[in-house]
């Protein structure tokens, strides 16, 4: 028997009994839909929260702050040590392995001023490893470079909001502006992120309501000290975060004559945490998903073991016929076991187009509610689809493809009524 | 001797009760000859044609094929021995009602192996050309005679080229006038040189043979030659 012949044969068995083949379908397109569907869903979800975590950009990111005294004794304590300064930068980079980028930050509100509009707002000096670091996007320009710090460059990159209550729709880059009473160039514009409903607008309002300025010229014209108000640190890999924040501490205190007079803010453990979170409720949706998918598909089984047996006992005198002409055991086992795998794959055929459609509607109705979300099809959720219909098909088919090869082919020919 | 049986005999197990349908056969054919196998109903006639017919296997006793002990052989081997020994044909023809007349005489090809689908066809075609059945390719067999089926199914006997044929009650469910039209295609196939044994109850129809096997009761009770 030809395998085309033994497909054509479970199509044609399908076709002719409709509502039968219908109802045995019904379990294994439901499962398969519901795989592809699901998989799609919580994929696509998932997807889309962990790109907002990376856009979000602070994984692995530890802010380094200063001992803010709380009482009498606390401010004297305090007063014995000098607090974070420039010069801790270049110590911590060089010892602490661990540590991916570190910038130091002054920052302080000032009037800036372009032609005749003005506005407060925060001036934030950093080294350019702070944009690679907060993972900023930019719109236009270029960013903060080394010789600008190197150079005490009078140089600024301008939060979009900055830009636009300054600039309007004109272009900034080129422009001079007043900061304080200092002369500035604006070398770039950030760009603001998309993030997705959960995150929000996830803290871009603050990073572009300010003036971006090369930490040297923040210590020269904004703070006139070499104090630093914070560092923002990024360590190289989540598996680094507590040496990392252990050798920071130590290398501090230290440097620091004992004194604590810092405190670290451990933003990556948080981002991580709920990272974790996601994923718990990304695994528990995982679980729900499969038993759904083998529930419906087990009843696919189910259905189509009962159906692959009315089948055989309706083709006894076939069967009979085929082994009276020669047909060995293996061939006819072949033949059923082709069949139940033809039947079910069509199965899954019909449920990933139901579910392909199902994963549109979600993303139809997501956008009709205002969300601006697509759900991907799962090639994955395809795959795994079509190949637990053709394990249902195998599996199932399996016992009366054996049952139809052992018949003995008199009986088989005689039982026929 | 293309045929021979030694003490052959069959029994069916029903629950308690023993069917004992052949008690012993020891008998010989010889390439090219014409037999009929004669007796009343229930003597075992049908059984000893199915194990000569490979479709069934003796319960103790020797049957040896074309020099070949098929008593020993099972499965694979049994399955290859009717295809390509052995066409049978059945009192009820027993084609496979969903497909034309082509395919199904082509079926025992299928599982000959080693041809291909279209030469599958041209033999069959050629097979039911030599029935006299050449104008009915696409018919399926419900829209065919009793006279034509049975020819077609003597055509798929025939497909393989076997050394034998037989056929159980050939003319059984046929009128007296397309029974005629039957034996006179055995008769020819016979003249040709075919081995050729057939069962049935009808003197009329063994007399196209040229030698008789009367059984009784599971065993030979008489031989004749015409
Ligand atoms: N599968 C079986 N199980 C049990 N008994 C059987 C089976 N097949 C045949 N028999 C019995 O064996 C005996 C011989 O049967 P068989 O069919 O060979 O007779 P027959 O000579 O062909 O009869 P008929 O002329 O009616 O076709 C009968 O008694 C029958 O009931
Ligand atoms: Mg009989």
């Amino acid at each position: 028997m030809d395998i085309l012949e033994s497909i054509g044969s479970g199509l044609a068995s399908i076709r002719s009994h409709k509502l039968r083949s219908g109802l045995t379908l019904f379990g294994i397109v439901m499962g398969v839909a519901a795989v592809v569907a699901m998989t799609s869903f919580v994929g696509g979800i998932a997807e889309r929260i962990w790109a907002d975590f990376d856009k979000l950009g602070l994984d692995n990111v530890l802010f380094v702050g200063n001992m803010q005294p709380v009482n009498p004794e606390g401010y004297a304590y305090l007063k014995a040590s000098k607090g974070l300064s420039f010069e801790d930068t270049e110590i911590l980079r060089a010892e602490v392995d661990e540590i991916l980028a570190i910038t130091p930050v002054v920052a302080d509100y000032r009037v800036v001023r372009a032609g005749s509009e003005a506005r407060r707002a925060e001036i934030f000096a950093a080294t350019p490893d702070g944009f690679f670091l907060l993972k900023f996007e930019l719109g236009q320009g270029r960013f903060l470079s080394d010789m600008d710090v190197d150079n005490n460059a009078r140089v600024a990159v301008l939060g979009e909001i900055v830009k636009e209550d300054l600039f309007g729709d004109a272009n900034a880059v080129g422009e001079d502006i007043l900061i304080g009473d200092e002369h500035f160039r604006v070398v770039g514009v950030l760009r603001q992120k998309d993030f997705s409903d959960m995150f929000g607008e996830s803290g871009q309002e603050e990073n572009h309501q300010r003036v971006y300025i090369p930490i040297t010229a923040g210590m020269y014209y904004i703070s006139g000290t070499r104090r630093i108000a914070y560092f923002a640190v990024r360590l190289k890999s989540d598996a680094d975060l507590a040496t990392g924040y252990d050798k920071i501490h130590n290398t501090l205190l230290r440097e620091h004559r004992q004194i604590e007079d810092f405190q670290i803010e451990n933003v990556a453990e948080e981002i991580l945490r709920a990272r974790q979170q996601v994923q718990e409720i990304v695994n528990v949706w995982n679980g729900i998903l499969s038993t759904i998918a083998t529930v419906s598909l087990l009843v696919g089984g189910i259905g189509l073991l009962s159906v692959l047996i009315i089948s055989v006992n309706e083709r006894l005198r076939e069967i009979g016929i085929r082994k009276a002409v020669g047909a060995e055991d293996r061939a006819i086992f072949q033949q059923f076991l082709i069949e139940s795998v033809t039947i079910s794959i069509f199965g899954g055929l019909v449920g990933v187009g139901l579910g392909v459609g199902l994963t549109k509607l979600m993303t139809f109705g997501a956008q009709q509610m205002g969300q601006d979300i697509v759900i991907p099809v799962s090639g994955g959720g395809i795959l795994l689809g079509l190949s637990f219909a053709i394990g249902v098909g195998i599996l199932f088919g399996l016992y009366p493809a054996i049952k139809a090869s052992k018949l003995d082919p008199i009986e088989a020919i005689s039982r026929y009524a | 001797m293309l045929i021979r049986t030694e003490n052959v005999t069959k029994i069916y197990e029903l629950g308690a009760v023993e069917v004992r349908a052949l008690r012993g056969v020891t008998f010989g054919i010889e390439e090219g000859e014409y037999v009929a196998i004669m007796g009343p109903s229930g003597s075992g006639k049908s059984t000893l044609m199915h194990i000569l017919g490979c479709l069934d296997t003796p319960s103790t006793g020797r049957y040896f094929l074309n020099g070949t002990e098929v008593s020993e052989l099972h499965g694979r081997a049994l399955a290859r021995v009717r295809n390509q020994e052995i066409g049978f044909v059945f009192q009820n023809f027993n084609l496979m009602p969903r497909v034309d007349l082509v395919a199904n005489v082509a079926l025992p090809l299928v599982y000959h192996g080693g041809i291909n689908r279209a030469d599958r066809r041209k033999q069959a075609v050629s097979a039911l050309d030599s029935v006299g059945l050449g104008h009915r390719l696409k018919h399926r067999p419900n829209e065919l005679s009793g006279g034509e089926r049975q020819r077609a199914s003597i055509a798929r006997a025939l497909v393989t080229e076997p050394s034998i044929l037989l056929a159980d009650e050939p003319t059984g469910n046929l009128d007296q006038k397309t029974g005629r039209e039957i034996m006179a295609l055995l008769d020819e196939l016979s003249a040709a040189g075919k081995t050729v044994i057939l069962v049935t109850h009808d003197s009329n129809v063994a007399a196209h043979a040229r030698r008789t096997v009367e059984i009784e009761d599971g065993a030979i009770a008489r031989e004749g030659r015409a």
